[in-house]
C-alpha cells in the first residue's frame, strides 16, 4: 500500500533522509520511531507530497505521488502533530470544508460528518467554534477530518499528543478498526508504550537512515536476539526439562517454584510447536506465554538515546 | 469544472461562512444602504444625479472597497493560511490548486465584493439618468472587476512568497505598487501604457469624458497604431498579466517549495510584457523617444529582475538538482530544470530585452538618439550581472544570501547615486556627479553614458565568473561527498 524506494531528502548540506526504502502492506500498522531530527517528519511530509525529495520513488496505493499527487490525495489521510485549523468556523463547517474538498457528494456530507463526529466523541461540539476547542479536542477533530474521505492510507504524526486518556483510547480503537478494514497506517510517535499496543510493524530511524524495520517479532528477534518464554506448570517438571534440553531453539529453564522462564530464539510458529511438544510429552501447563519486549527496550537497545 | 471553481468551491464557501456571519453581515448591508441613500439624497438635493459626480463617488467607493480593503484582505488571508500551515491541507487534498487559488481570490474579499455589489443598483440608476450611460457603466464595471482581479492576484502572490511572520512587509509592498500604478496613470498619455492602463482610472476618464472631448486625440494611447477604447486597452493589458500571476499562484498552491515560474514561463512573461509595451509605442502619434525609450528599458529591466529572483534556485534546491542529475548519471543538470542555475534564463531575458530594443529602434529610428544603444547595452549588462550576482550570492551564502544581496544593491546601486549627488553639489557642473551617479543603473540607463556601460560590462564579467566558480565548487563538493558515501558503503 505504501512503497518507498531509495528516498533521499536534503536540506542544504544536511541530509535528513538517506536512501530509505519501505514497504507497508494492507492491514499493517507501521510505527516510525526515532529521536528528534531522525528524519521521521521529513519522511512523512515527503509521503504526503508536501516535500519534494531529492530523489526516490514513492507510491501510495499504487499511485506515484510525483505523477498524480491529486489522486494520492484522494486515498491518503494525513494528520500532523500540531494541526492548524480555521478558528472562525464551526466544527461542522470545518469538516464540511474538507468533505467538499474531497468531493464527497453534498447529500452525503451531513450524515458523514455526523458519523465522524460521533466516532471521535465530538457530537456535542458540532456547533462550537473551532477556536473554542481544547488541544485534545482539536486532535480529535483533526482525526475526524482525516477519516472523512475514507482514505486507504493513514499517516499520523504524533496523533495522541494532547489527548486525554479517553481520547487516546478512542483513537486507538479507530486506528485498529481502520487497519482491520485493510487500511495501512504509518504512525510516528514518541509515546512508545502506546505504539507498542497496536503496531504490527516498526521501523527505527536514526540520522536519516532506517536502522531496522520489520514486524515487531522479527525486530525483537533481530535486536534482542531471544525472547523469553514464561511457563507455569501443574505437573511434569522433569518432562519439561528433558524436552527443553533436547530442543535447539531454547536455553536452560530457570525455575521459580512451579513457573519457569526459558530463553527462546524462535518465532511465534516455533513457539506454538514447542507448546504442542510439551503437551504431548505430558507437561500439564496452566500458562504458556512469550514475553514480548517493549518497543522502548528495543529502541534503547538499538542505541537511540535521544528519546524525548 | 465551473462548480469546483466557483459554485461548490469549498474555500470560497468557507470564506462566505466566516466573513458574512449574520450580525456583521447584516450591519454591513445596513451601513452600505444608508451611505448609498445619503449620497443619492445629496445628489437629488444638488440636482447632480445625472451629471456624473454621484456615479463617480459610487465608483470610488467600490474601487476603495475592492482595491484597498479587498487587496489587503486577500494578502492577509493567504499569508495567515500559509503561516499557520493549513494551506498544506489544501495542497494534499484532491482539490485542484486552481480551485484553491480561486477560492482565496474570490473568497477572502467576499465582504468587499458584497459592498461593491450592493452599490451596483445605485450606480446603475445614476448612470442611466445621464452620464456615463449604460455603456459607460458596463465598461467601467468590466475594468473595475478586471483591475480588482489583477490587484488581488498581486496580493495573493505577495502573501504566498512572504516569509512566515513577515507578511506585513509583503502587504506594504503591494500597497506601494498600487500607489505607484495609480499615480502613473498619466503616463498612459505619453506612450507608456504600463502601468497606467493597469488601473481603472483611464477607463473612468473615458466613460465620464473627463478629457472634455479629448478622446480620441493625439495623446490617446493606441495599440500597435490602432485606436481602441481605453477600457478595451485596459483589458488587453490587464488580462495577460493577471493570467501570468495566476500561473505563479497555482504553482505555489501546488507546492510551497516550487519556484514561482518555470524558466520558460518567465521568458514568456517578459516577451508578453515587451509585446504589450511595444503595442503602446508602435504607431503612436505622440511618442517622444528621449522619454519613452528609457522608460521602456526600465520597465523591462524591472520585470526581468523580478523574474530572475523568481526563477533563481536556492542553494539547497541547486544542490538537490545536482544530486538528482548525479543519480541519473548526467554530467550537469538540464538547463531548463526549475532548480538548475539561472544562467540560461538570464541570457534569454537579456535577449528578449535586446529584441524589444531592436524593434523599438526600427520603429523610432530617426529619433532614437545617440544614447540609444549605450542605454540598451547598460540594461542588458545590468540584467546579466544582477542574475549572476543573485545566483552567486545564493550559492555562496545559502540562507544568508539575502542580506548580502541587499548590501550589494546598496553599494552598487544606491551609493553611486548618493555620492554622485553630493559630488554634483560640491563640484557644480563639472560632470563628476553625473559620472559617479551613472555607475548606478538607476541613473545609468537614463544617462546612457559610455562610462556606465563599461562599468556594467565589467560587473557582468566579474559576477559571471564568480557564479561559474561557485557552481563548480558546489559540483566538486557534491562529487567528493558522493565519493565519501561510496567509500563508507564499501
Amino acid at each position: 500500500m505504501i512503497h518507498v524506494e531509495d528516498l533521499r531528502i536534503d536540506y542544504d548540506d544536511n541530509c535528513a533522509v538517506r536512501d530509505l526504502s519501505l514497504d507497508i502492506q494492507d492491514g499493517d500498522v507501521f510505527g516510525l520511531i526515532g529521536p528528534n531530527g531522525a528524519g521521521k517528519t521529513s519522511t512523512m511530509r515527503a509521503l504526503v507530497g508536501l516535500l519534494v525529495p531529492t530523489y526516490g520513488d514513492i507510491q501510495i496505493a499504487g499511485i506515484d505521488i510525483r505523477e498524480n499527487p491529486q489522486a494520492v490525495g484522494q486515498v491518503l489521510g494525513f494528520m500532523p502533530d500540531f494541526p492548524p485549523m480555521y478558528e472562525d468556523l464551526f466544527v461542522w463547517e470545518f469538516l464540511d470544508l474538507f468533505a467538499a474538498s474531497y468531493f464527497i457528494p453534498k447529500l452525503r456530507r451531513r450524515p458523514e460528518i455526523d458519523h465522524r463526529l460521533e466516532q471521535v466523541g465530538l457530537t456535542e461540539k458540532r456547533r462550537a467554534f473551532v477556536g473554542e476547542l481544547s488541544r485534545g479536542m482539536r486532535q480529535r477533530l483533526m482525526l475526524a477530518k482525516t477519516l472523512l474521505p475514507e482514505p486507504k492510507v493513514l499517516l499520523l504524526d504524533e496523533p495522541a499528543s494532547g489527548m486525554d486518556p479517553h481520547g487516546r483510547a478512542q483513537m486507538k480503537h479507530v486506528i485498529r478498526e481502520f487497519a482491520e478494514g485493510d487500511g495501512s497506517v504509518l504512525i510516528s510517535s514518541h509515546i512508545l508504550s502506546e505504539m507498542d499496543e497496536f503496531c504490527t510493524h516498526i521501523g527505527i530511524m536514526q540520522r536519516g537512515e532506517m536502522v531496522v524495520s520489520g514486524s515487531v517479532d522479527e525486530i525483537t528477534g533481530q535486536v534482542m536476539g531471544t525472547t523469553l518464554l514464561q511457563i507455569e506448570i501443574v505437573s511434569g517438571q522433569r518432562a519439561l526439562d528433558q524436552i527443553v534440553s533436547q530442543h535447539n531453539l531454547t536455553g536452560d529453564p530457570r525455575w521459580k517454584g512451579k513457573s519457569c522462564e526459558i530463553e527462546f530464539s524462535g518465532d511465534e510458529k516455533e513457539a506454538s510447536e514447542l507448546m504442542a511438544l510439551l503437551v504431548k510429552g505430558g507437561v500439564r501447563m496452566s500458562s504458556f506465554s512469550r514475553k514480548r519486549e517493549s518497543l522502548e527496550d528495543i529502541f534503547l537497545q538499538v542505541g537511540a538515546k535521544e528519546l524525548s | 469544472m465551473i462548480s469546483e471553481l466557483v459554485t461548490d468551491n469549498p474555500i470560497l464557501i468557507k470564506h462566505v461562512r466566516s466573513r458574512l456571519r449574520r450580525p456583521q453581515g447584516t450591519y454591513l448591508v445596513i451601513t452600505v444602504f444608508l451611505v448609498a441613500a445619503c449620497l443619492m439624497w445629496a445628489g437629488h438635493l444638488g440636482n447632480i444625479l445625472d451629471d456624473g459626480p454621484i456615479f463617480v463617488m459610487f465608483f470610488a467607493i467600490q474601487a476603495l472597497a475592492l482595491h484597498l480593503a479587498g487587496t489587503s484582505q486577500v494578502a492577509s488571508s493567504i499569508s495567515q493560511s500559509n503561516d499557520s500551515g493549513i494551506l498544506d491541507f489544501h495542497r494534499v487534498s484532491p482539490l485542484s490548486p486552481s480551485a484553491t487559488a480561486v477560492g482565496f481570490i474570490l473568497g477572502a474579499p467576499i465582504r468587499e465584493y458584497l459592498v461593491a455589489l450592493l452599490l451596483v443598483p445605485f450606480a446603475l440608476f445614476c448612470a442611466l439618468l445621464g452620464k456615463p450611460g449604460l455603456l459607460g457603466f458596463c465598461t467601467t464595471g468590466a475594468v473595475l472587476l478586471s483591475t480588482t482581479l489583477l490587484f488581488h492576484s498581486v496580493a495573493m502572490m505577495a502573501g504566498l512568497v512572504a516569509q512566515p511572520g513577515k507578511t506585513r512587509g509583503a502587504n506594504m509592498g503591494v500597497g506601494f505598487l498600487l500607489v505607484i500604478a495609480t499615480f502613473a496613470t498619466g503616463l498612459v498619455f505619453r506612450g507608456i501604457p504600463i502601468p497606467g492602463l493597469l488601473t481603472a482610472g483611464p477607463a473612468l476618464f473615458e466613460a465620464m469624458d473627463f478629457g472634455g472631448g479629448g478622446f480620441p486625440g493625439p495623446q490617446t494611447p493606441t495599440f500597435f497604431g490602432v485606436t481602441l477604447p481605453l477600457f478595451v486597452q485596459s483589458l488587453i493589458y490587464q488580462t495577460p498579466l493577471t493570467l501570468f500571476l495566476l500561473v505563479a499562484i497555482v504553482r505555489r498552491m501546488r507546492s510551497g517549495q516550487a519556484a514561482l515560474y518555470s524558466k520558460t514561463t518567465a521568458i514568456a512573461f517578459l516577451v508578453t510584457v515587451s509585446v504589450l509595451n511595444l503595442g503602446g509605442i508602435i504607431g503612436h502619434q505622440n511618442v517622444n523617444p528621449e522619454f519613452v525609450v528609457p522608460v521602456l528599458l526600465y520597465v523591462n529591466w524591472f520585470i526581468a529582475l523580478a523574474l530572475t529572483l523568481a526563477v533563481s534556485p536556492s542553494q539547497g534546491s541547486y544542490r538537490n538538482c545536482l544530486r538528482r542529475a548525479n543519480k541519473l548519471g548526467l554530467h550537469r543538470p538540464p538547463l531548463w530544470d526549475d532548480d538548475s542555475s539561472n544562467r540560461g534564463v538570464v541570457l534569454a531575458l537579456a535577449s528578449v530585452t535586446f529584441a524589444m530594443a531592436q524593434i523599438v529602434q526600427t520603429f523610432v529610428q530617426a529619433n532614437a538618439g545617440p544614447q540609444f544603444w549605450p542605454r540598451v547595452g547598460i540594461t542588458l549588462c545590468v540584467i546579466s550581472y544582477f542574475g549572476s550576482a543573485v545566483q552567486f550570492f545564493t550559492l555562496r551564502f545559502g540562507r544568508r544570501s539575502r542580506p548580502m544581496l541587499f548590501l550589494f544593491l546598496f553599494l552598487f546601486w544606491l551609493m553611486p547615486l548618493l555620492v554622485g549627488s553630493l559630488a554634483a553639489a560640491a563640484f557644480g557642473n563639472a560632470g563628476v556627479g553625473p559620472f559617479i551617479a551613472g555607475l548606478s543603473p538607476l541613473f545609468g540607463i537614463a544617462a546612457g553614458s559610455i562610462s556606465s556601460l563599461v562599468w556594467s560590462f565589467v560587473l557582468a564579467g566579474v559576477f559571471y565568473g564568480l557564479m561559474v566558480r561557485e557552481e563548480r565548487r558546489c559540483q566538486d563538493e557534491l562529487r567528493n561527498a558522493t565519493l565519501l558515501d561510496f567509500d563508507a558503503e564499501v
